[in-house]
């Protein structure tokens, strides 16, 4: 029957419940699914991982269902996470992939943080162009392009102690000049009654064309 | 005047087990035989079969030697794979992969690759011609039993074809030494003489030699005699190696053998309708699935060193003579169906490890390979496999730690048509009847109980559950019970769980009615149970003082216990039945004492329900290890 054409294992690995799901997936099918996850949902199981790597096709209900299920897995607080990779159920899923954790392999599952994010966003690009790199180009790529910023970081520096340098300069000219015209109208004030007098020529007079 | 062309073919063989160190012996005297004989005729041609793990286990001063034979060119080496594959009970991969590992280890060993191939038992499968080509095998041999009476006059060899693509076919005459001709030169005269075809006659002797039988007369005896008359009447016969016949002349025509199988390797007569045949005995088809269940998940694991070490196992278990019929070898004999599921539960053992799952695992899926779902449950020591369409019964219970299948009781009776399990009629666990209240042990044993309910090999309804440490499978139905001229509705529901990785089956049954009619039967619950050790004296059955130790003959009704322990000192398992409420319980054979397959355990109870009130009893057998006193030889 169509309805068990489908082969259902379901197991733990740490905290999370894994259901492997292999063979075709008709949509006669999903109810029985969504009765077993809820089922594990209700004995207490928040961490559900569905591996459909070895479906080889997928009924057109059958996301809509897993998407029904998780609302309500994360409505209590659980997370239901796929594996798959291949093209069927890749295109089956293809509307929903941004609404769904879903991961190539068991081991991009295992793996978290930067790295693994990484790693996801490498096989995406690769997928997506079809231009993939090598690690040691990727490494040499990668040390030419810390090399530009760090040679672009160093000298943004030495022009910023550049311009401070200027700066001080240009600071303390400008003191020595308003000192010097303070000092200037002081001795100027100073010999004033005496040319008014007429005992000191004005020798800047006489000198001038 | 040209001369007929006769090929001997030595073909030495086992059916039944032997351990290791005893069958290099019979291997390595083998060897000699044949270096001697191969000394004292250097004129002839010989050809050679021998299976890939025979020949790892020769002598190399003896391999050696048989390859100066070789270089020589009086010698051609043929192979039959590692192993002696099933091919119409395998899967194609795994048996082309049991061939492709004997033909390289032979090529290995002797230097040069094997140039014809042997179906084991002729156990012919037309799509296997393609791999056999693609394999670079020059021809194969099939018994003469095989090919109709025209072509078999003609006594030539011929083409075969499948897809594109072909093998040369010779016709071979089976023979044991016991049934060889006196006459040697008059019977070769009589086999040649009506022959029909117009160009040189052959004749191919497919001589049976038995290894690791070292007290019988020497099955040299006869292909001396039959080398002397060759050289005697050199001018008639030439004997030759097959390769050498291809270049002789061309095949006589085509012909394309059906699947069939020969039950005994000189069977005169193939087998047509085999797989049928086998299916309507037990036991087989639970064999034949848990290997391609291993197989499966092997192949699912890529390839590497790890792997191919397992599946190397597997090709002893692929072996056809696990797979036939007979008193001395086979699945019909009870210590060579242990040593099968020994084999088996190691290799799933071993891949349950690799996996890292905990707190147990349950999957559906149609292991049965006839339509419908199963369930297997399965943690670290046990996995129980139910079939929810047949009664709801368990058909197989690892206890893993022993690498033992309790319920590996066979029954004698054939299946009236091929089916894996026969209701009622297979001894499988947790078989659920509703008798008489007042029915004895010796009335049930007989198979003369009156059958209350319909609950017996009908279809349940089943639900599983899994939380962090535990898994449980619901079987649920509703049906009937008898009372007087009436039948009354009545629901079972049974629970089957493992707990962590602990060795407890636990076991739930609850009846509720839905009338408020009171009911009163007996309620059986029926657990054969395989004792390997109870043939050896090994095995008992005992509650407090109380027991059984003679299980081969003794029976005993225990009345009101909630405690019964099943030891098997041989393979180091006891085992703990523990119910909540006391019941009855029922020991006794099944089979004869001189062919011993199973102790039946019943677990019985008098159940009255009244009105809606439910009725349960819940129980759980617990598995224990304890000291092996009969290890498993190490054999092959």
């Amino acid at each position: 029957m169509r309805a068990e054409a489908l082969d259902i294992t379901i197991e733990s690995r740490g905290s999370a419940v894994w259901l492997r799901l292999s063979g075709p997936f008709h949509d006669e099918q999903a109810p029985n699914i969504k009765e077993k996850i809820l089922t594990l949902l209700l004995d207490g199981n928040r961490d559900i991982v569905v591996h459909m790597e070895q479906v080889t096709f997928v009924g057109p209900l059958v996301p809509s269902t897993f998407l029904e299920l998780l609302n309500t897995v994360r409505g209590k607080e659980g997370e239901v996470r796929f594996i798959f990779r291949n093209d069927t159920v890749s295109r089956a899923f293809a509307p929903f992939r941004n609404l769904m954790a879903i991961y190539p392999d068991e081991q991009s599952l295992a793996a978290g943080g930067f790295m693994a994010g990484i790693r996801r966003t490498t096989r995406t690009l690769f997928r997506r162009t079809g231009v993939r790199l090598s690690r040691p180009v990727a490494v040499f790529l990668l040390i030419v392009l810390c090399g530009w910023f760090l040679t672009l970081a160093y000298t943004i520096r030495l022009q910023g102690r550049r311009i401070r340098e200027q700066a001080a300069e240009i600071n303390r000219l400008t003191q020595e000049e308003k000192a010097a015209a303070i000092e200037i109208e002081r001795l100027a004030s100073r010999l004033k009654p005496l040319e008014q007098l007429g005992l000191l020529p004005d020798t800047a007079k006489g000198r001038a064309p | 005047m040209k001369r007929n062309v006769v090929v001997l073919l030595l073909h030495p063989y086992k059916n039944a087990l032997v351990p290791v160190a005893r069958l290099k012996a019979a291997v390595d005297r083998f060897a000699e035989s044949l270096l001697k004989l191969t000394n004292d005729f250097p004129g002839l041609r010989w050809n050679l079969l021998l299976a890939g793990y025979l020949l790892e286990r020769m002598d190399s001063i003896l391999l050696s030697k048989i390859r100066e034979v070789q270089k020589r060119d009086a010698l051609e080496w043929l192979c039959c794979g590692y192993t002696e594959p099933f091919l119409g009970f395998s899967p194609l991969s795994l048996s082309e992969e049991n061939v492709r590992t004997g033909a390289d280890l032979l090529t290995s060993l002797t230097g040069a690759p094997p140039a014809g191939y042997a179906p084991p038992f002729s156990n012919w499968e037309p799509s296997f011609v393609p791999v056999l080509d693609g394999l670079g095998f020059r021809y194969a041999i099939l018994s003469e039993a095989l090919f109709p009476a025209s072509l078999r006059s003609i006594r030539s060899f011929w083409a075969t074809e499948h897809l594109g693509a072909t093998v040369n076919l010779f016709p071979v005459h089976s023979m044991h030494p016991y049934a060889a001709p006196q006459h040697v030169e008059a019977w070769l005269e009589t086999s040649l003489a009506g022959g029909t075809g117009t160009g040189v006659k052959l004749l191919c002797i497919d001589y049976l030699i038995p290894l690791a039988e070292a007290d019988q007369p020497d099955p040299f005896d006869w292909l001396r005699r039959a080398a002397q008359a060759i050289e005697k009447n050199a001018i008639v016969y030439q004997s030759v190696r097959f390769d050498e016949c291809l270049a002789m002349s061309p095949p006589a025509g085509l012909h394309y053998p059906q699947p069939s199988l020969l039950i005994s390797r000189s069977d005169e007569r193939p087998a047509r309708e085999f797989l049928d045949y086998l299916h309507t005995y037990d036991q087989i088809g639970i064999m034949q699935r848990r290997m391609m269940e291993i197989d499966e998940a092997l192949s699912s694991r890529g390839s590497s060193r790890h792997i191919s070490e397992l599946r190397k196992r597997l090709f002893f278990v692929q072996d056809i003579n696990r797979f036939l019929p007979a008193r001395t070898h086979g699945f019909l004999n009870a210590a060579d169906r242990a040593w099968t599921f020994d084999r088996l539960i190691g290799l799933d053992t071993q891949l349950h490890h690799d996996e890292k799952t905990s707190g147990g695992q349950i999957r559906i899926a149609d292991f049965l390979k006839n339509g419908s779902k199963c369930a297997v449950m399965a943690n670290g020591p046990l996995k129980v496999y139910i079939d929810h369409r047949n009664g709801g019964h368990v058909f197989e219970l690892d206890f893993r730690s022993r690498n033992i299948n309790v319920c590996a009781v066979a029954s004698p009776e054939r299946h009236e048509i091929p089916r894996i399990t026969m209701p009622g009629k297979t001894r499988t666990a947790f078989t659920d009847h509703l008798i008489g209240e007042d029915t004895l042990m010796e009335t049930f044993a007989a198979g003369h109980a009156l059958e209350l309910g319909d609950f017996c090999g009908a279809p349940f309804d089943y639900t599983v559950k899994k939380t962090a440490s535990s898994v449980r499978c619901v079987l649920v139905r509703t049906g009937s019970v008898s009372q007087g001229d009436k039948s009354f509705p009545l629901t079972m529901e049974k629970v089957f769980g493992l707990v962590g990785d602990a060795a407890i089956l636990s076991f739930v049954y609850k009846f509720s009615s839905h009338s408020l009619v009171s009911h009163s039967f007996r309620f059986a619950v029926s657990l054969p149970l395989f004792l390997p050790g109870a043939p050896l004296g090994e095995a008992h059955v005992s509650h407090g003082r109380v027991g059984l130790s003679d299980l081969l003959a003794g029976r005993t009704a225990l009345e009101g216990l909630t405690r019964l322990i099943v030891g098997d000192h041989a393979r180091g398992m006891h085992l703990v039945l523990v119910t909540q409420k006391p019941v009855d319980v029922w020991c006794y054979p099944l089979g004869p004492a001189d062919d011993y397959q199973g102790t039946a355990l019943v677990i019985s109870s008098r159940v009255t329900i009244e009105g809606t009130a439910p009725w349960s009893l819940i129980g759980r057998l617990e598995f224990k290890r304890t000291g092996v006193k009969v290890k498993l030889p190490d054999a092959c």
